[in-house]
């Protein structure tokens, strides 16, 4: 656990953000994403895989400088970020079985990192 | 609760019922191939090289980088069908399915805990599945 900087948790903290950020472009992109040449000006969709390549880079830094145990809880928390951000951006709801799902989801990611 | 369709056309073609179904279905699909693409790119990351002449010959990541596209962009369809706070846990099935195709394809060793960890996830998503 002492082996990680605290400038890889901060660079996969970042990570995670720019992540759940580019599924919140990547449901903008859903709303008029056609198959034909009109998807080079679905600006939505090119803003969220370049924050998603960002990203992936970042992540890549964050996983030179700390361990991947340490690091793999905190990539999970990017599944509560984005039904944090989709309630707020889009009005969506949340049910019950969400927050349970999630919560298993975290868990179950952290876990199988811990265990690596 | 989960379904929120905002394609008119689509939504009318395959009907209001097997909406969620279908963004299930594609989610789940694109999964598959974002865990595949990330079995290329770990293939070819051994043969990694900063040298584009050697990266074009590459032709493990390329097709890692492409599967990777065009699982977002299935992904994306998906999200026409269903709220993406819905859907997003799924892509999470991703770690099941790389699991999986490391033990299959890179002889990597699974122990109690991982098995766990893949567990946990699957019940996770199964709830939010049966939740809608």
């Amino acid at each position: 656990m002492g082996k990680t900087k605290l400038s890889a948790i901060i660079l996969v903290i970042i990570s995670t953000l720019f992540i759940s950020i580019a599924q919140i472009f990547y449901k903008l992109a859903s709303q008029n994403l056609v198959f034909s040449t009109e998807l080079i000006f679905n600006y939505s969709l090119w803003i969220g895989l370049f924050l998603y390549a960002i990203a992936a880079l970042l992540l890549i830094l964050a996983l030179q400088r700390g361990e991947l145990s340490t690091l793999y809880p905190m990539i999970a928390l990017g599944y509560f970020l984005v039904v944090i951000l989709s309630h707020f951006v889009f009005g969506e709801t949340i049910n019950t079985f969400k927050w349970a799902g999630i919560v298993l989801i975290i868990i179950g990611v952290g876990v199988l990192g811990a265990k690596s | 609760m989960g379904g929120h369709c905002i394609d008119n056309y689509w939504c009318w073609c395959i009907g209001g019922k097997i909406m969620i179904q279908i963004a299930i279905a594609l989610t789940i699909f694109a999964t598959f191939m974002g865990a595949t693409a990330s079995l290329l790119l770990k293939k070819g990351s051994n043969t990694f090289k900063f040298n584009i002449l050697e990266l074009m010959k590459n032709w493990q990541l390329i097709m890692g980088l492409f599967l990777y596209f065009v699982g977002s962009l299935i992904f994306i369809f998906a999200l026409k069908f269903a709220d993406l706070s819905y859907l997003y846990p799924f892509i999470s099935l991703s770690y099941v399915w790389t699991c999986l195709l490391s033990v299959k394809y890179l002889n990597e060793k699974m122990n109690m805990g991982k098995w766990v960890g893949v567990l946990l996830i699957i019940a996770g998503v199964s709830l939010i599945g049966f939740g809608s």
